[in-house]
């Protein structure tokens, strides 16, 4: 069973928006704001990060 | 596929100067180059070309001259000449000047001969060839020429979706004809892209363009290797304060 995304544990490494282009997390914020569907590709594609492996923890 | 005219010609821009209202003829061009490989014997009967790899743009305009600011005579020989050797960003538009449709960028063209040709019970003539140093990119409107005036602003709700992500690179294009910064100290155009058209992530950032510098162009590179998602949007947004700004520019984007 694989574990759901929870943007809580991410933050931003560029800024994100939604469609109507309200900010969901700024550089460096936590990505709580940020669609479920979206936290997979956005995971991925390293534009959000875990924040233990920002800080240097993981 | 659909057939075009020269009334579908949305902007012909260069160096940030859009010379469609005085131009009459452009032409562009490319080749594949070739070396002859001819052999002797029976089978050089008929000359034989192998391609070499190398690839050439080339690009021509005519048009009336016209030494207003903003307009051909400024874009290609300048106030007090000499523009003839800068290299320029020049971008063309055959299909309309809409958001998805497309464009041509050419990296780096120099108006290598400026023809200016007066003529009696004639209008005087400027025709420009240039000598293109790079690529020519076959790519599309993500911001269509046009001017906005809010201090921050998207194109998310209207994006460019492109059928498919890549991973090839690309090249995003600026052309900013006009900018009134109004008190701000700079605008800067970001392209962005997302993969399900509902979470948007910056992707190109454009330089940040004082007023001193418009009109000015720009061509950025994206490297291959990182993810270009299917769908492309534009923003805007100025640092500072200040009221009454606004700026008028074109941002595409072609994938490699």
């Amino acid at each position: 069973m694989t574990k759901a995304i929870n943007g809580g544990d991410y933050q931003a490494t560029t800024r994100l928006t939604n469609r109507q282009g309200e900010v969901l997390a700024e550089i460096g914020q936590t990505c709580e704001k940020v669609p479920a569907e979206s936290l997979g590709w956005l995971v991925a594609q390293g534009l959000i990060v875990l924040k233990e492996a920002s800080d240097g923890k993981a | 596929m659909a057939k075009h005219s020269s009334t579908d010609v949305g902007f012909y821009l260069v160096g940030g100067r859009d010379l469609v209202g005085v131009t009459t003829e452009i032409s562009e061009e490319r080749e594949a180059l070739t070396e002859d490989a001819t052999p002797v014997g029976p089978t050089g009967a008929w000359p034989a070309h192998l391609p070499t790899g190398a690839l050439k743009a080339s690009l021509t305009q005519n048009g009336i001259f016209d030494d207003a600011a903003l307009l051909n005579n400024e874009a290609v020989v300048g106030a007090t000449g000499g523009q003839e050797a800068v290299q320029q960003v020049v971008c063309l538009n055959v299909e309309g000047n809409t958001v998805g449709k497309k464009m041509i960028a050419f990296a780096g063209a120099f108006a290598a001969k400026v023809s200016r040709l007066f003529s009696r019970n004639g209008l005087t003539k400027l025709n420009v060839a240039y000598t293109i140093t790079g690529t020519a990119d076959e790519g599309v409107i993500v911001h269509a020429l046009g001017t906005e005036s809010t201090a921050s602003g998207h194109t998310n709700a209207t994006s460019v979706d492109q059928g498919a992500s890549s991973v090839l690179g690309g090249a995003a294009t600026l052309q900013m004809p006009a900018l009134t910064l109004g008190g701000y100290t700079s605008c800067t155009i970001t392209l962005r892209h997302s993969l399900d058209n509902s979470t948007f992530a910056d992707l190109v950032a454009m330089t940040t363009v004082p007023t001193a510098t418009a009109p000015c162009a720009e061509r950025k590179l994206f490297a291959a290797g990182g993810t270009i998602n299917r769908y492309l949007s534009s923003q805007w947004a100025y640092v500072g304060s200040g009221s009454g700004m606004s700026v008028k520019f074109l941002l595409g984007f072609a994938r490699f």
